[in-house]
């Protein structure tokens, strides 16, 4: 029998992205593919579902829309972001590998909040660099100004027309875009695009 | 190109939202004692104003959370957001 083989989402398609990176002085965009996805549900203001999140993460999810926290999970760096009043992206490293979905299980009763794996079903973009901002601004209407957006910020909204979250993680600034899995060589072409229609150097 | 301000995530494009139609109808607790007309008039007549109109929007795109509007559908300026109870 044949080993199993992990394709990344893009990877499917290399005619739309044969090097899978876009590399220019002042932008570059790879895909961070097999990350631990998970949905988080349950509410902050009930103790065993707050309490059962900080056992694992260190911390309860944050009740601020459109935000996200950076925490760890043992050695493992890991990103709650705000989805909704009860909803969270709970983004972690390696998919499969990752004890992520059994801990948080395991800590929040089933009466309290669900943890719900969907790795398979997103993937992740990485946009770093100088014009980074202009990337993100190019394809979707939030404001991404400093002055409205900045690290520890994150938004779900619309980009090149399909559905994105967006997490600025830092001042340099630095991006990065999860995506349903079929919509990734959709999205990385735009981004290819635009880079070159905004003469990205 | 509306803005509509979302009650969790504040102002954002008309495009990531979905209309839910007219606002504040409730189920008849008890469907079958309702004559036919009555009935009908649950199921499909709507006030459909000229002017103030109260209506559902969902952040479809966002949060992807119902609420309520008061919109003059003459204008299409949103006069009034609020959550639903
Ligand atoms: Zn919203």
């Amino acid at each position: 029998m044949a080993e199993p083989r992990r394709e990344s989402p893009l990877g499917r398609a290399p005619a739309a992205a044969p090097n899978r990176l876009i590399e220019r002085p002042s932008v570059r965009v790879e895909e961070l593919p097999f990350r631990a996805i998970l949905v988080l549900h349950g509410r902050t203001g009930r103790p065993r579902f707050a309490q059962g999140v900080a056992q694992v993460l260190g911390r309860p999810p944050p009740d601020a829309p459109n935000t996200f926290v950076e925490t760890r999970f043992g050695e493992e760096g890991v990103v709650i972001a705000w989805a909704g009043p009860e909803e969270w992206f709970v983004i972690g490293q390696e998919e499969g590998t990752s004890g992520l979905r059994v801990a948080l299980r395991q800590a929040i009763p089933e009466t309290d909040g669900a943890v719900v794996d969907v790795s398979s079903g997103f993937t992740l973009f990485t946009l770093e660099g100088r014009r980074a901002r202009d990337l993100v601004a190019a394809g979707c209407s939030i404001d991404v100004h400093p002055r409205a957006f900045g690290p520890g910020r994150c938004a779900q909204t619309l980009y090149a027309r399909t559905g994105v979250s967006v997490l600025q993680r830092d001042e340099t600034p630095r991006f990065e875009m999860m995506v349903r899995r079929s919509y990734a060589a959709w999205l990385w072409r735009w981004m290819e695009s635009s880079a070159e229609l905004m003469a990205v150097e | 190109m509306l803005l509509i301000e979302c009650p969790w995530c504040g102002p954002r494009d008309e495009s990531e939202f979905s209309y839910g139609g007219e606002a504040h109808i409730v189920r008849p607790p008890e469907p079958d004692r309702l004559t036919d007309e009555e009935w009908a008039d649950y199921l499909f007549m709507r006030k459909n104003p000229r002017g103030r109109h109260l209506e559902q929007w969902c952040h479809a795109h966002g949060c992807r959370q119902w609420f309520n509007a008061e919109r003059d559908t003459v204008t299409s300026e949103i006069v009034r957001i609020y959550r639903v109870e």
